[in-house]
């Protein structure tokens, strides 16, 4: 039996293929996955191979089916960024299999990879050039499904077909032109939801749109939503609405108007694959729903008549493959039932076949182990702008590391003599070159290394102009992978403040009075960001600093500030965001501020949106 | 802001009497803004400065005035008249007022013809005014070419459609074709493609109406342009937000201002820079290779789309600046449409880069292509003497 994973959030789905019987199962995709698995196919050890689809393989996976190594499973880690969502699943799943079963083969199928060598005019974006070096490009999908199309065309013609245009007809429809077997264009861009829309989802839109959307007050994540979820036949119609809804319900006049959209669309770009290849000799169309399908491609044949294609009434069958068109049509069209476990079922096997029948991946039952310690309290000295040599102060140092089992003995004594060696001028700039060395001193695939320390700035009182030092707590978390060797560095303090408490007004008896308010502030940037300039800057936003010490004329002072004047944490967030948004040595950032109001023992939290993308997918915090 | 003055007996005999134009309206820069007077065979230039387009209309109405030339109707361009104008209209209380509506529709241009608009009313209250509208020739187009895709709400919410722009230039050259051929236009089929320096944009019309066009709700969709993206992935926008940090309304310039011909070669907007850059093999070259790739590539694919979406046509069509100064541009996007019977004659494309129309397709060729410089003053005018019903002496 082969079991085959495709991860469908918040599903995750599967199928068995023995003997050329196909079983779909899916479960919920959460910690009892595997519980759910086992549940349902027995014995695991049994399984001749287990094969995983991943959506979006980004810059980082270029080859259609690979068989799993331990380097290939760091690399797939590399590719959650590309498609958070989905990708996320399918790297836990074969992560927790391969772990538990390494004598098993594992089959990694990428479903952007067919995409890799799409020519340039086709792979890029008209936007500054720099961000194409930074992968925003364009990868294409659907990959597998398009190159079996191409190959199923490829053995029933003759001679083969030079230009062929493939077309998946679904929830997710999209096309590719291939050219002597090799795609020169595609609908899906960066992300699936460029193109044709899909059932969910709004295909081609004017960016302008976005723009006003965000302008009116949506977040990221709710136009994310909106145009992900709620669009397509879907958000058009206001309730849910399949592919296969669209094809079967011919009655309700409303449906019957969504897909005349759609097939002009359809047809639009297909007049766009044409003009690419400058030509077609064929056009296959693949679908889970074919035969629901076939009025919907008898139409679309009908408006490529004018180029000499030849429709027959109903379409023939021969070797499960429909024939829309006859024997003199200058274009021939094709129908496939789309059937994914079926192909990925045969390419297993033919990978498994050239690699030489079943290898057995490492002897030990695990070959890869997760290892850290927690908070050791250790002397160091970190960047201050005051003091060049760096402040000394105590951090507590966490540390998490992935490694071959057989370092598991010795790696402790390897990363105390790391850390003697690297005590100075603890910052971003230094991190970004230490973290490289516990890379190669643990033969680590990944390590993370998190510092906090109490740093102390010197502050003047704001009347009787004393000197007082203020304690912050501040943070470094550094992350770093063999796959590409390039650090990432988050670093986050933590700075209270006084802002007006938000239910007074100064209309109100009693007036306005105020809040302490912490807030949060985590930065990723190129060069080292002093503490100091943070502090100032949230300073400078508050209604009022928070000093260690005051005189009484300075606490009058302060009183009389808060009592007149109005900062809520809103407005302050808002402007901590927008002078983090200019400073460009700041790539990521993220604010909140957590209020501490006299009338609640809770803490409320306001912040600017967290980004979909998280800065660490962590893979020590389960279990 | 430019002007034409008409003497306008019927369609058939419309003479230019005097033209302008106004330069560098309300820019602060190190150059100063002048005004320029064509009339009776003399040039005329003045250099003062000029802060808004109310007072370039009022300097038009001063010279017309100055010259005594009689104006009898005024017709002004509206840029975008959304869903609320289907064809042009005369000036009225009612449609001034519909007018002010359309202002957030296209908040550069718009206001600024409204205030001309204004000027001319204020300084000549006796004549007749009417508005033609760039978005009305698109208004054929049917929902399931307008419709985007998004969830009902927030369509119906803030109004999100496909309106599409540069309708005056259509509606001249697909005349202009119609009438050159001899052939009446209810009976072909077109591709048009108006290739600015600014903006460029391709539409599908059949039989003299528009059904399909590149541009969308705002000029920046479709074609890759001079600083405009066009069509990218709509999650793109998201993605460089949330993940890179930028700022909307930066990520909105860079769209519109840093991206397109500019973007990707990095050096230049102007096609005919990276045309000489990259015939010229110079060391890196790749990049201004790539933009004009690219250019060709997104062109190609939109006419494509319309051949099929029209099922097949007569006539494809190239105008503006670059669609009838290029012939290398022309030449590619030809190169790729045999299919649909397009056979462009190689030595007629490349002599034909001068400012009057020319057919540049082989004699075999079953598509005729034209390059046809536009004229959308002169649909003004013609607008004009339609809504009049007759001469406008």
């Amino acid at each position: 039996m082969i079991v085959l994973f495709d991860p469908h959030p918040p599903f995750l789905r599967w199928c068995k293929v023995a003997n050329d019987t196909i079983s779909h199962s899916k479960c919920e995709f959460g910690p009892r996955w595997f519980d759910s698995v086992k549940d349902d196919i027995g014995n695991l050890n049994e399984v001749e191979a287990y094969g995983y689809l991943l959506y979006h393989g980004g810059e980082v996976i270029t080859s259609p089916v690979s068989v799993m190594s331990l380097e290939t499973l760091i690399k797939l880690e590399e590719t959650v960024r590309f498609s958070p969502e989905n990708n996320a699943i399918t790297y836990k799943v074969a992560f927790d299999l391969m772990n538990k079963f390494p004598t098993i083969p594992h089959v990694l199928f990428c479903d952007t990879a067919f995409f890799a060598g799409l020519p340039n005019e086709a792979s890029t974006y008209a936007i500054p050039y720099k961000l194409r070096r930074d992968g925003i490009r364009r990868y294409g999908g659907y990959g597998l499904g398009h190159e079996y199309a191409y190959c199923c065309v490829r053995d029933r013609l003759e001679q083969p077909p030079g230009n062929i245009i493939s077309i998946y007809l679904g929830n997710h429809s999209n096309m590719t032109a291939v050219k002597d077997g090799k795609p020169l264009e595609t609908t899906i861009g960066f992300t699936s939801v460029e193109g044709i829309p899909s059932s969910h989802s709004s295909g081609d839109i004017d960016p302008t749109i976005i723009f006003q959307l965000h302008f009116s007050g949506m977040s990221f994540d709710e136009i994310n939503d909106i145009l992900s979820y709620r669009s397509g036949f879907s958000g058009y119609l206001d309730k849910p609405c399949t592919y296969r809804d669209l094809m079967v319900d011919q009655k309700d006049a409303e449906k019957s108007q969504v897909k005349e959209m759609f097939q002009y669309t359809v047809i639009k770009h297909i007049g766009s694959m044409i003009a690419t290849l400058n030509g077609v000799d064929a056009i296959v169309f693949q679908s889970p729903f074919l035969h629901e399908s076939i009025d919907f491609i008898n139409g679309i044949c009908q408006n490529l008549e004018f180029l000499g294609l030849k429709s027959k009434v109903t379409p023939s069958e021969n070797n499960h493959i429909l024939e829309f068109t006859k024997e003199n049509s200058s274009i021939k069209v094709f129908g496939l039932e789309y059937d994914m476990c079926a192909i990925l079922a045969q390419r297993t096997k033919e990978a498994l076949h050239q690699a030489g029948g079943i290898r057995k991946m490492v002897e030990e039952k695990r070959f890869l182990v997760d290892v850290g310690m927690k908070k050791l309290p250790f002397p160091m000295r970190v960047v201050s702008k005051t003091e060049p040599e760096g402040q000394y102060t105590i951090a507590y140092i966490s540390v998490n590391a992935r490694i071959m089992q057989q370092f598991e003995a010795s790696w402790i004594d390897k990363f105390i003599m790391v850390l003697h060696a690297h005590r100075e001028r603890i910052g971003t700039k230094t991190l970004r070159d230490n973290i490289l060395d516990y890379l190669k001193e643990l033969k680590a695939s990944n390590v993370r290394i998190d510092f906090e320390y109490p740093f102390f700035i010197e502050k003047v009182t704001p009347v009787s102009k004393e000197k007082c030092l203020v304690q912050y707590n501040c943070y470094y978390s550094a992350k770093v992978s063999s796959i590409d060797e390039t650090p990432k560095i988050i670093q986050k303090i933590e700075i209270p403040v006084v802002t007006t408490y938000p239910a007074s007004a100064p209309d109100k008896p009693g007036g306005l009075f105020g809040q302490l308010s912490i807030v949060h502030i985590e930065i990723e940037s190129k060069k080292d960001i002093f503490p100091e300039d943070l502090v100032e800057m949230v300073d400078k936003r508050a209604l009022v600093p928070v000093y260690s010490f005051l005189t009484e004329e300075d606490q009058h002072y302060i009183i009389d500030k808060v009592h007149s004047e109005k900062k809520t944490s809103v407005v302050m967030t808002d402007e901590i965001k927008e002078d983090l948004a200019r400073n460009r040595d700041i790539g990521w950032y993220s604010v909140q501020c957590a209020n501490y109001g006299m009338l609640h023992s809770y803490s409320t939290v306001i912040g600017t949106e967290k980004s979909m993308w998280v800065p660490f997918t962590s893979y020590g915090e389960e279990g | 802001l430019t002007y034409k003055v008409f003497d306008a007996e019927d369609v058939e005999s419309i003479k230019v009497v005097a033209s302008g134009k106004a330069h560098r309206v309300g820019v602060k820069g190190s150059e100063p803004s002048f005004i320029e007077h064509h009339y009776r065979g003399e040039a005329e230039k003045k250099t003062l400065p000029i802060n808004s387009h109310r007072e370039a209309a009022g300097l038009v109405l001063d010279f017309v005035k100055e010259q005594k030339i009689p104006i009898e109707y005024i017709g002004h361009r509206f840029v975008h008249g959304g869903s609320f104008f289907s064809g042009s209209v005369f000036l009225n209380a009612d449609t001034l007022g519909t007018l002010k509506m359309c202002l957030p529709l296209a908040p550069i241009h718009n206001p600024m013809s409204l205030n001309a608009i204004d000027e001319c009313r204020k300084r000549m209250p006796d004549i007749p005014q009417y508005v033609t509208f760039d978005s009305a020739f698109h208004s054929s187009i049917p929902p399931r070419a307008y419709t985007y895709a998004i969830s009902r709400r927030i369509v119906e919410k803030f109004g999100f459609r496909k309106y599409g722009f540069h309708g005056l230039s259509y509606m001249y050259v697909t005349g202009a074709a119609a009438r050159f051929l001899e052939v009446p236009l209810e009976t072909l089929n077109m591709v048009a493609c108006h290739l600015g320096t600014g903006g460029s944009s391709v539409a599908a019309v059949k039989q003299g109406k528009s059904i399909d066009t590149s541009m969308g709700f705002s000029p920046l969709p479709g074609l890759i342009m001079s600083t405009r993206s066009g069509d990218v992935d709509p999650m793109l926008t998201v993605f460089l937000m949330s993940v890179y940090g930028y700022r909307s309304e930066d990520l909105e310039t860079i769209l519109n201002k840093q991206s397109g011909l500019l973007g990707i070669s990095g050096f230049s907007s102007d096609i005919r820079d990276i045309i000489n850059r990259f015939s010229k093999e110079e060391d890196d070259t790749s990049q201004a290779e790539l933009a004009f790739k690219m250019y060709v590539h997104r062109l190609r694919k939109y006419i494509g789309s319309y051949i099929v979406a029209l099922g097949g046509i007569d006539v494809l069509i190239f105008t503006d600046d670059i669609g009838v100064h290029n012939p290398l541009v022309r030449e590619k996007v030809c190169d790729h449409l045999e299919w649909a019977g397009v056979k462009l004659n190689k030595d007629l494309n490349n002599r034909a880069i001068t400012d009057t129309i020319h057919l540049i397709s082989d004699d075999a060729s079953k598509v005729k292509v034209l390059s046809i410089p536009t004229e959308e003053e002169l649909v003004i005018v013609r607008e004009g003497l339609k809504l009049q019903g007759g001469s406008m002496e």
